[in-house]
Parts: C-alpha cells; sequence; structure tokens
C-alpha cells in the first residue's frame, strides 16, 4: 500500500479529468468503475471535450459530466472567457476532495491549484518536460504523482489506473474492463436499420477502414479488395465512417474499387449507435481508431490493422482479437505521422490483404459466444 | 414549558438541498412554534436560504460557503452584532467558522454541532480540538452515529445526544390505496414497487431496476420518484432491460400520495446513510419496506419485523425479498403494520424538538 495513500472515507466527491480524444477517453472508463467500487460513497464526476462526452455518458459509475467545449477557442474573447469562467464556478461549487488528471494538459493542474482538493494525481512528467519552471510548476500542482512507462510497453488502460495505484486502489481484472452503454434510443435506431437491411445479429462484419489520422489508415485499393474476398466467401459487410473530409473521401475511394458495394452507413451514425452496431456484429475490422475501441469496449472480437502506432499501449483491450501489424519494419511503433513526417506509413501500406483476410478467418471460425 | 425563550441561529455552508436541510426548516419552525427566536444563515445561493424565506422563517445570506477570511468576518459580525443564546452548525465549514468566530468574543453563544452524516470524522488534532473543546454539545442523528462519533474523537459521552430526525406523524400516515393511485395517476392493477430519493448512485436505483428485471414479472411496475444526476443513465438503464411498468415522475412536492401507492417501498442505498427520512416516512405510512444494513438504517428497519433487510449491493437478495413481498399481502400488512408503530414511538417530530430544546438548554447551561 503506498504509505502516502489519502483517506478515501472522508471524501464526498471526486473529478476524473480526460482532455484527449474519443479512444482516449473510453479508455479511462474503468477508472470510474474501479473507484467507484472502491469507494461506493464517492459522487463520481468526469471532465471532457463536449464531443468526447458520448464515449463516457450513461456509464452507472459517473454521477456528471463537464464539458469544455472545442469550439470555445473559435469564440470572441469575451465569450470565451465566460464559458470558461462558468465551468470553473461550476466545478468549484461542486467542491471535490479528490483530483484525478490522466493527461499533461496543463488545464489539470490550473484546476488542482485552483478548486482547493485535498488530493489531486497527475502522470510525471518526464525528461525536458520535467525541468525547470514548468517542470516545477507541474510538480507542486498535484499532491501526487504517477510514473508514466514510456516507449509504449504498457497499455493505455493500465496507465489510467495506474493514477489509482499510486493513491492505494488496485483494481481487479474485472474492474479493468471498457464500458460504453449505447442507451435505448441508439439500441432501437440500430436494430431498426438493421431490420431494414435484413441483417441478423450476429450475421455480419463491421469494417472501420478510416481514422482521422490517414497516416494510420490502409490503403484503399486493398480495403476494397478485403470486401470483395470477404464478401465471395458470404459474409455481410457493414462499412462506417465519418461524415466529413478526408475519411469520407476515403470510403467513396474504396466504394468505387469494389466489384459489389458494401453496406455503407459512414456519416449516419452517432458514436452511440456505433457501439449498438458493433455489439451486433460478429466480427469488427478496422484500424487503429476509436471505432477499434467501441468494438472492444461491447465484446466483439476484432481484427485491428496497425501501422506507426504501438500496438502494446493501443491495441483492442480484453476482447479477442487479432493484431495485423507489419514484421519488415523494425522502426515500428514509432508514434510518426508518416514515415519521415510525411503522412504516409510504409509499414500500413505494405500489409496485405491476404494478412487480414487471414486474421478475420481465425476470428470467424471461433465460436461465437463470447 | 421551556425555562425561557432562546435565540438561536442555525449555521449551514452546504449549498445542497437534501434530508439534511430539511431538517433544520423542520427544526426551526418546530421551535419557532415553541416561542424560541429562530435565524438561518446560509450562503446566498444555497436553496435552504430561500425555502426558510418562503416557509416565513428569518433568514440571512452570508458567505460562508467557504472555510476562508470572508466567511470567518461576516460570522464574527453576526456573532457580535446579535445576541445569540445558541449557534447550531450542520456542515464542516460553518461549524469550524463558527468555533474560530467566537474566539475572544465577550459574551459568546454556545456551539451545537449537528451531524448528520455517517462520513467518519477526521481524527486530527485539530478536529478534535473541534469537537472537544471548541463545542459546547454535540447532536447526531442516529445512535450508530453517536457511538462512532465518541469512539473517533474520545468525547465526554455527556455531551453527544442522539436525536433522530422526526417526521410529522399525522402527516405521514396510511391512506387508501385505491384513492392515492388515482392521484398519482399509477394503474390499480400492478403491485407497485417504489423508491422516493434523490437519483444518486449511492441510493441503488440501479439495483433495483436490476431486481425487477430480474423478477421478470408483468404483475410488477417500478415507480421511482425524485431528480438527480443519474435521470439520464437510470431511465437508459430501465429501456435497456426493457422494463415495460416504470414511472419516473421526478421530484415531488407531497410524497404521502406517491408512497401510499406503493405495496412495496425500496430502498437499497450502499452507502452514505444516516437514518433516511424516505424510509421513515414510508413506515409511517405503513408500506411494506425492503432496505440495506447501511449506515444507521437499523434503527429504524429490523429484519423480519418492521421491514425486510439485505445485504447491500445483493441484487439477488433485493429480488428474493421483493418477490416474497408481492407474493404475500399478509407479510406486506404485518410488516406495514409494525414499521408505522416502530416509527412514531422514535421518529416523532414532537419528540425530536423536545430533544433538541433540552440540548440547547443544556448547552447553555441552564435546565428548563
Amino acid at each position: 500500500m503506498a504509505p502516502d495513500a489519502p483517506d478515501f472515507s472522508s471524501m464526498r466527491r471526486a473529478l476524473v479529468v480526460k482532455l484527449r480524444h474519443h479512444g482516449d477517453v473510453l479508455l479511462s472508463s474503468p477508472v470510474f468503475t474501479a473507484l467507484k467500487a472502491h469507494a461506493p460513497h464517492l459522487a463520481l464526476d468526469a471532465l471532457v471535450y463536449d464531443d468526447t462526452r458520448e464515449m463516457i455518458s450513461l456509464h452507472p459509475a459517473i454521477d456528471q459530466i463537464h464539458c469544455v467545449g472545442r469550439q470555445w477557442r473559435t469564440l470572441p474573447a469575451l465569450a470565451h472567457g465566460r464559458a470558461e469562467w462558468a465551468l470553473w464556478q461550476r466545478l468549484r461549487d461542486a467542491r471535490y476532495d479528490l483530483l484525478i488528471h490522466l493527461t499533461d494538459h496543463p488545464r489539470g493542474a490550473w484546476l488542482a491549484r485552483t478548486l482547493g482538493t485535498q488530493v489531486s494525481v497527475a502522470p510525471r512528467r518526464q525528461g525536458r518536460a520535467a525541468r525547470g519552471v514548468g517542470g516545477r510548476w507541474w510538480r507542486s500542482s498535484f499532491t501526487h504523482h504517477y510514473p508514466v512507462i514510456g516507449s509504449g510497453r504498457r497499455h493505455t488502460v493500465e496507465t489510467h489506473l495506474d493514477a489509482l495505484r499510486r493513491i492505494g486502489i488496485y483494481p481487479q481484472p474485472d474492474q479493468r474492463r471498457l464500458h460504453m452503454e449505447p442507451g435505448a434510443a441508439a439500441w432501437a435506431s440500430v436494430d431498426d436499420r438493421l431490420a431494414q437491411a435484413g441483417l441478423q445479429e450476429g450475421s455480419f462484419i463491421h469494417f472501420h477502414p478510416a481514422s482521422r489520422w490517414l497516416f494510420k489508415c490502409w490503403p484503399t485499393a486493398q480495403a476494397a479488395r478485403l470486401i470483395d474476398a470477404l464478401h465471395a466467401q458470404g459474409e455481410q459487410i457493414v462499412l462506417t465512417g465519418a461524415p466529413t473530409g478526408a475519411e469520407r473521401d476515403m470510403i467513396d475511394q474504396i466504394i468505387a474499387q469494389c466489384a459489389r458495394p458494401p453496406l455503407d452507413w459512414s456519416g449516419r451514425l452517432s458514436l452511440k449507435e456505433m457501439a449498438a452496431l458493433s455489439a451486433r456484429a460478429r466480427l469488427f475490422i478496422g484500424v487503429d481508431s476509436a471505432p477499434m475501441h467501441i468494438a472492444a469496449a461491447m465484446g466483439t472480437p476484432s481484427v485491428a490493422v496497425f501501422g506507426p502506432s504501438g500496438e502494446q499501449e493501443w491495441g483492442p483491450w480484453q476482447v479477442p482479437h487479432r493484431v495485423v501489424s507489419s514484421a519488415e519494419h523494425p522502426c515500428r511503433p514509432c508514434g510518426l505521422d508518416g514515415c519521415g513526417g510525411g503522412k504516409r506509413s510504409d509499414c500500413i501500406e505494405r500489409l496485405t490483404v491476404a494478412q487480414v483476410l487471414g486474421a478475420a478467418r481465425e476470428l470467424l471460425a471461433q465460436p461465437a459466444g463470447r | 414549558m421551556s425555562a425561557r425563550a432562546l435565540s438561536i441561529v442555525h449555521t449551514e455552508a452546504s449549498l445542497g438541498w437534501g434530508g439534511q436541510e430539511i431538517r433544520i426548516l423542520n427544526e426551526a419552525l418546530g421551535m419557532a412554534a415553541r416561542g424560541h427566536r429562530m435565524l438561518i444563515a446560509a450562503p446566498a445561493e444555497a436553496r435552504i436560504y430561500t425555502e426558510a424565506r418562503a416557509l416565513g422563517l428569518a433568514a440571512t445570506a452570508m458567505p460562508i460557503g467557504r472555510k476562508n477570511g470572508a466567511g470567518l468576518r461576516a460570522m464574527r459580525r453576526l456573532l457580535k452584532t446579535e445576541r445569540f443564546d445558541v449557534v447550531n452548525s450542520h456542515s464542516s465549514t460553518d461549524s469550524w467558522l463558527a468555533a474560530l468566530a467566537r474566539i475572544g468574543l465577550a459574551n459568546a453563544p454556545a456551539l451545537v454541532r449537528t451531524r448528520h452524516i455517517s462520513a467518519p470524522v477526521s481524527r486530527n488534532w485539530a478536529t478534535r480540538w473541534l469537537y472537544a473543546c471548541a463545542t459546547d454539545r454535540m447532536a447526531t442523528t442516529g445512535e450508530t452515529l453517536r457511538h462512532d462519533l465518541i469512539e473517533a474523537l474520545h468525547l465526554d459521552p455527556q455531551r453527544v445526544v442522539s436525536v433522530p430526525t422526526g417526521m410529522n406523524i399525522d402527516r405521514f400516515r396510511p391512506g387508501d390505496r385505491a384513492a392515492a393511485r388515482l392521484n398519482t395517476c399509477l394503474p390499480q392493477d400492478l403491485i407497485l414497487v417504489g423508491i422516493v430519493a434523490t437519483l444518486r448512485s449511492w441510493k441503488g436505483h440501479r439495483l433495483l431496476i436490476d431486481a425487477i428485471a430480474r423478477l421478470g414479472r408483468s404483475d410488477i411496475g417500478l415507480v421511482i420518484v425524485g431528480d438527480g444526476p443519474q435521470r439520464e443513465a437510470l431511465t437508459a438503464a430501465a429501456a435497456e432491460r426493457s422494463l415495460a411498468n416504470v414511472w419516473m415522475p421526478g421530484n415531488q412536492a407531497d410524497v404521502v400520495p406517491w408512497l401510499n401507492s406503493l405495496d412495496i417501498f425500496a430502498l437499497p442505498s450502499y452507502a452514505n446513510e444516516g437514518v433516511p427520512q424516505a424510509l421513515v416516512q414510508a413506515m409511517l405510512c405503513e408500506r411494506a419496506c425492503v432496505t440495506t444494513t447501511v449506515g444507521a438504517i437499523g434503527e429504524a428497519a429490523i429484519d423480519g419485523q418492521t421491514a425486510l433487510v439485505v445485504a447491500p449491493q445483493n441484487v439477488d437478495q433485493l429480488a428474493a425479498a421483493i418477490g416474497r413481498l408481492a407474493d404475500s399481502a399478509e407479510l406486506r400488512h404485518t410488516l406495514g403494520g409494525a414499521a408505522r408503530t416502530h416509527c412514531v414511538d422514535r421518529f416523532d417530530a414532537t419528540v425530536m424538538i423536545d430533544r433538541m430544546e433540552r440540548l440547547f438548554f443544556a448547552a447553555v447551561g441552564e435546565s428548563q
């Protein structure tokens, strides 16, 4: 037991801060489960970006979700300031006893300093970030710091849970599961769509080929040939993707290259509906992205195509899966935005259709019971 | 009956609204009716401040929400300018402010602290000073809490009194179920299981939804009265388990018809309870109750005599107890009758006011 572990019995409210992208927020869901299991009397709130709210809303351990608006920066200075002030007042009025900050975002340090929480936990900064005035400021902002194992050797879920271990909470294996609640409306709309398309639960493959980060994507030609090969084997495929931008273009290119187009649901589903769809699918295929983590949260067996990001750190969590990645690139995982920073990653582009298909066949051959 | 009229100020730093705040106002109204001069001091943004004024109680807004200089100055000014006999503090922050503000004050009022919640008290020297030296008398809302407090801080047992929260036993009384259901628009032909509590995780609404789902009986309906942060999640949970007969009417100003509409009252709390007021109210209405062993619930619910008591966070036991009550109108009737008798003896508001009055006189060093 950590000698400086706080006494939870005198605490009433805790705030967990996770200001990152969708997948990262979902990977913080076990923190709430484990903290609630250890201290059931605590009211647990979250602070996340507003667009990531759906990843953790309806989580049974969470009371309130506070949001930082992604669009606040684009507001006029006065309106931006007012929004920030209103948020800070709400947080202050909640009187948190415990603050758990899961990133190195400076907002967590400001909150720890100004909200008057007795106990605050944050990752220890390393290297240059730990030195100088900024490093000292970060260190003195929090009462507890947890070390982060670098080089992608530890899964992000475990790193998040390290924040709890640092203060004397050791999560049981069953408390480390991801949790996402689609909610009644999402279940109903997805079941409607499936019925209209004539698809049964557990009879189709959910394929999410793109990511907001194009250097994490598999080339469209291979994706199209994978769809053709799966179709040839009698599988049904539902394609999903973001409604706009480069991701939309990728989906269009994939469909254009297919012999027979798959069901294209891209741009039609909310994140909650994406979760309900994944849960109904027999298999998920996708790149390292939020939908891959959603599939894991819903317990759907997953084929994950990895390029420059590391599966040790970001792989499908606690779900039957196969990672398809290059054995010929000793440089990976590099975490770079493409080889040489050129936005295209050789290690993912060289992965063959046969490799992904083989992984899918292996998972499909396993008995359906989860 | 009283030796003289006392001048009493209740301080409350908490902005929340729940059992604690309702008790403070009921106590103040009862004492005012006996001729004592009452004042409620709270932050302007606290709901108790507005509610007190709405009830015709004198209330003053002070920045006592936080332990800081402004709070201390405001408290000291209040105690200096008005001559009170007793300060009755209710939350940690206002207790500290009152204790510190009294230091060095001529004719300082007596300090009485009421502890409403079961959260353990810190055992450091500062807290010991607050309770053992700076406070004249302490009240807790139950015997269990009294013992815990005495033990944790080695207090003189004479100075700590248990004063359970009292209810108006004439207002909370059994009524005709069919008439009540007409009033609440609930169906006549179902066995209704209900909970009245803020929608907070530890009240156990989710466990109750799971238990009802596990029973899977079309003759049982679920009524969830109250509002709170878990509303969205609970609505989703009920829908996900395909419960057909669920009503979530939100907060209700008058819960009596809702209680009297129920066949079974359930409160599966798993943390943060003293003696829950909603449970006592349901028992006074002769409802058959299912609850747990958390906090001081045992002072109201005795398993097999005044209620059925199950282990906290145990859906199987909860479902079994509800099933047992649903199957036996006779058991419901027996438990309900015993529940009211038990609660009339212990949780009558008149008794609460009597005891608090005695405590206040003891604190100022006078007997009645």
